[in-house]
Parts: structure tokens; C-alpha cells; sequence
């Protein structure tokens, strides 16, 4: 009997194995491929960690980074 | 409104946005970039700064219900185009860069369709390889049942659409509104920014979006911010801001109500999208102050000029016009600009210009518009060949509406009282002819006032 354990398992499995249903389709993982959709990057209390949100949450790295705007010359005159 | 800092107009709220379904997608979702470069440089290659703008317009992607019916003027701004066509200008129907495509791959298009070669070419047997004879009677004969090559060539524009289409581009496109404006940032032309930290605002903010744009007359107006005159009831009473009767279903889709009477065989739909008092009154008076004019209204004005004058004849006051509207591109700064040579407060009734099913009134406010002759002359000569055919004093709706003015303190205050009506001395010599339709011939004449009942 004792010797027979492995083989009645070894039954099973493959007996389990077999009636997983072959209807489901397949997902096939693109390397490098991402739901575009969703931002899947982890959030830490509530903020994503992901580059554009790190820069545009923070205030002081905007003043550092922003480019000095140029005063526009106002040339139209009168009610638009 | 004072101008936002550079880092506020691109801050997002830590706290509202991420709690905003929109906060839960990547941000290139919508504005593309790279978003795992933390050089500025690189992450904004590729960036879309206003997806929700042409050709991207990735709002409708999930909002198409919204899209579908997203005829409104702000984002078609058919409504320019229908008083400049009214004028005499057309605009170019076909995609300029579309119709020198077709050209640049004619061959390639016919080939798919004249795959027998036979039929306009012979190959004669026994000649050098390479000989072909076109059949030219062949040839002819099919072009003159269809010249592809013709109907191609006479999609491109004239050079006055070209014009035209380039001055639009410079100027009139200025006012358009993509879903971003409203619901997002401020407009450009106000130096742009978010409003609320990117949380998208169901309701636009009034003072930031709306009078952002509709500042300089409906604003002013109806915040009573001219000298001496009383701001709109409805804000100074009840403090109703611009959605309070201007609702989203207007804005996006303001053709929705007419279809729930009318077939669009009557074409109420097509005419409600090319001009903003086409169609039907969205909003009207009537919407909120259903009695007036009803059998059991007490008001025996009411009763008596009903549907004779627009409510606003009776309950506003003076409002702004505009005259000689110029647009050129400067050659110091190469931007756009324009130049109005007056504007001025006034108040005149006229001749309503297109009285119809849903605007029936006789008389009407007037509004001069900064419509000119030669406004467009940067661009080209005479591009509004037929300036005389359309109004300067147009229909207007002013935002200023108020229960007593100085025209309903008595019934000869309005009658027999040239001073409000526009009369031809009140009309520029050159725009007579164009003003044809609302000048007033003879002022109505004075009443016998009611005696007051004791």
C-alpha cells in the first residue's frame, strides 16, 4: 500500500490537470506591454509614484524647472 | 482676474485629483510624454498639452455620448462661419492637406480600380519591349463621363477661402473651446492654468472660464461692473451664476430640446447649429417665468406686447457695442492681433432681423457688432464681397436685466420716444443699405396713459 501512495497521486494530478478546460483563451503577456489605461505604479497615501505626478505635485521643483515666460507685448486694442 | 504663476498653472492637487476617476489614469493616457524620465525634457517629448483639442480629443473616447452631441458652437464655431458666408466669404470644403494627398497619390488610388491596363493602353505584339500606345479616344471618352484628376483639382480652395481660412485660423479660432477650457483650465486668452489643481469641474467656474472668454460685455454686464449701471437681477437678487440657466445639455448638445417636438425634416437641428439665435430660445425667460403673458398674468403689459417685443425691449438697459473690428498679423512679433475703433455703451429697439417660430417679436434689442468692410484686408481685397447683406445692429441679448428701466417707467416713456429706437440718423452713412431690415421707419406713436386706480 505504502507504495502504491506516490502512484495514486501521481494519478490524480494528472487526472486534475486534464480537466482544465481548454475553452479559456490564453492571455499572452507582451514583454513591455502595459494596460495603458490605468496607472499601475504604486501609490504611496494616495500619490501615485510615477514621474509626471512626482514633478507636478511639487511646487518647488515647478518654480526650479519652469521656464521664465515671456511677456507678450499686448498689440490688440479694444474690446474683443 | 490676476494672472496665475507659471508652477500654479500645471500644480496638481495631491489631495482631489487622485480621488477624481481621472486622477486614477496615467497621465499619458491622456497627454502621451514619458513618464519615467524625470528630465523635463524628456518626459515632455511627445506631450499633448490639450488632449481634449483636435486631432487628439481623447475626451471622447469615454464621454462619446457626450461627443456624439457635442454640437455645440463653442467647439464648432459654425457660428462665425455663418454670418462671414452670410457676407460673402465661403470657406474651403476640403481639408487642404487631404486634397493634396489625393493628388500626390492619384496613381496609386486609380491603380486600385484600373487594374486592366488593357483598357487604355495597347501593347502592339512584335515591338520593342516597353512600347505602349494610349488609346486617347478611349481615354477621352472616359473623362468625359468622369475626370477624377478634375473633381480632385476643384477641391482645392480658391485663394479668397484660402484667405479666409487663414485669417480663421488666426483669429476667429481663438474663441474656440476645447472640453479642457471649460472643465479644466482656464482658456488661453487668459494665460491658460488649471483651475482646480487638473480636477476636472463638472460645472465650469463663472469668474475662470466662462466671463474668462464672455468678459468684456456679458461679464461686464451682468456684474454690473460699468459705472451707473445696476448688475443683472438675477445676480445682484438671486446671485445666479451662468449655469443657472446656460445648462450642460445646452452647451454640449443645444439643438436636444427641438428634436423633442420637431422632425429634423424641418431642419430645426441643422439650423440651431450654425448660429447661436437659431432654433430655440435655450434659455429662454418663459423657461423660469412661465406666467408672464399667460392668461392669468396680472400685468397688462405683458399681455399687451407679448410676443410684439423681446423681454429684453422692457427689462435691460444700455450695453456694450463694438465698432470697426481689424485683424492683422504683426510684423514686429509675427502674433495675430486685433483692433476694434470704438466701443460704447448704448441702448436702441429695433426691427427684429429674422422673426421665426421661436423669436417671433417685432421689435428687438440692437447691438452693433465691430463687423467692417475691409476688416479682413490683411488677408486679401474684398473677401466680403457681400458685407451688405448681413446686419451691423444685430440681435442681442443683453445680460442686464432689471424689473424697472428708464423705457417701462411709463408707456410714453418707450412710445413716441425716438432716443431708443434706431432710427437711419442713428446708422453710419455706409451701413444703410446693410441695416435695411432693423432700422425703424416710424417710431410707434405716444399713448394715452392709463389712469392710475386710486
Amino acid at each position: 500500500m505504502k507504495n502504491r501512495i506516490p502512484i495514486i497521486l501521481l494519478i490524480l494530478v494528472i487526472l486534475l490537470t486534464s480537466c482544465k478546460s481548454t475553452d479559456v483563451p490564453q492571455v499572452t503577456e507582451t514583454p513591455g506591454a502595459e494596460d495603458p489605461s490605468t496607472d499601475s505604479t504604486p501609490i504611496v497615501e494616495g500619490v501615485f509614484l510615477n514621474e509626471c505626478r512626482n514633478c507636478h505635485t511639487d511646487k518647488q521643483r515647478l518654480i526650479d524647472t519652469a521656464k521664465p515666460e515671456e511677456v507678450v507685448e499686448k498689440e490688440s486694442s479694444g474690446a474683443g | 482676474m490676476a494672472p496665475l504663476e507659471p508652477w500654479e498653472k500645471v500644480l496638481v492637487d495631491t489631495e482631489n485629483f487622485p480621488a477624481d476617476p481621472h486622477g486614477e489614469l496615467a497621465c499619458t493616457r491622456c497627454h502621451g510624454g514619458d513618464n519615467t524620465s524625470s528630465d523635463k525634457e524628456t518626459a515632455h517629448i511627445g506631450l499633448i498639452e490639450d488632449p481634449s483639442s483636435a486631432p487628439t480629443k481623447i475626451c471622447d473616447d469615454c464621454h462619446y455620448e457626450t461627443a456624439m452631441t457635442g454640437s455645440g458652437l463653442h467647439a464648432t464655431l459654425d457660428g462665425y462661419w455663418t454670418i462671414l458666408e452670410a457676407r460673402g466669404a465661403s470657406k474651403p470644403e476640403y481639408d487642404a492637406a487631404r486634397v493634396t494627398t489625393l493628388m500626390a497619390t492619384f496613381n496609386t488610388h486609380c491603380g486600385s480600380c484600373h487594374t486592366d491596363c488593357q483598357d487604355c493602353h495597347f501593347f502592339p505584339p512584335n515591338t520593342e519591349e516597353g512600347t505602349v500606345i494610349v488609346k486617347e479616344d478611349v481615354i477621352k471618352e472616359k473623362l468625359s463621363r468622369v475626370n477624377h484628376l478634375a473633381e480632385i483639382e476643384s477641391m482645392y480652395a480658391s485663394p479668397d477661402q484660402e484667405a479666409m481660412h487663414r485669417m480663421f485660423g488666426n483669429h476667429c479660432a481663438s474663441c474656440h473651446a476645447s472640453c479642457g477650457d471649460c472643465h479644466i483650465s482656464q482658456p488661453d486668452q487668459v494665460g491658460g492654468g488649471f483651475v482646480e489643481g487638473h480636477v476636472v469641474m463638472k460645472t465650469p467656474s463663472m469668474s475662470q472660464n466662462c466671463t474668462a472668454c464672455h468678459g468684456s460685455r456679458v461679464g461686464n454686464e451682468y456684474l454690473g461692473k460699468h459705472e451707473g449701471l445696476p448688475g443683472d437681477a438675477h445676480f445682484r437678487l438671486e446671485r445666479m451664476n451662468c449655469v443657472s440657466c446656460h445648462s450642460g445639455a445646452d452647451m454640449h448638445n443645444p439643438g436636444a430640446t427641438c428634436t423633442q417636438c420637431h422632425t429634423e425634416a424641418e431642419g430645426i437641428e441643422k439650423i440651431q447649429k450654425n448660429h447661436r439665435y437659431a432654433g430655440g430660445q435655450t434659455p429662454s425667460c418663459e423657461s423660469c417665468h412661465a406666467q408672464m403673458g399667460a392668461w392669468n398674468d396680472t400685468n397688462q403689459n405683458h399681455l399687451i406686447h407679448k410676443d410684439k417685443l423681446a423681454c429684453q425691449v422692457c427689462h435691460s438697459v444700455s450695453y456694450t457695442s463694438c465698432d470697426g473690428c481689424h485683424v492683422a498679423v504683426s510684423e514686429k512679433t509675427g502674433n495675430p492681433f486685433y483692433q476694434t475703433e470704438r466701443d460704447y455703451l448704448s441702448f436702441f429697439i429695433g426691427k427684429n432681423p429674422d422673426p421665426n417660430y421661436h423669436r417671433p417679436y417685432e421689435y428687438v434689442v440692437l447691438r452693433h457688432v465691430p463687423a467692417a468692410e475691409h476688416a479682413y484686408n490683411f488677408y486679401g481685397e474684398n473677401l466680403l464681397p457681400a458685407f451688405d447683406m448681413k446686419n451691423t445692429w444685430v440681435y442681442s441679448t443683453p445680460h442686464n436685466i432689471q424689473l424697472e428701466t428708464p423705457q417701462n417707467s411709463s408707456c410714453n416713456a418707450c412710445h413716441g420716444n425716438a432716443a431708443i429706437f434706431l432710427t437711419a440718423d442713428k446708422v453710419y452713412p455706409d451701413e444703410l443699405q446693410a441695416n435695411q431690415s432693423v432700422i425703424v421707419d416710424q417710431v410707434p406713436p405716444q399713448v394715452v396713459e392709463p389712469t392710475a386706480v386710486p
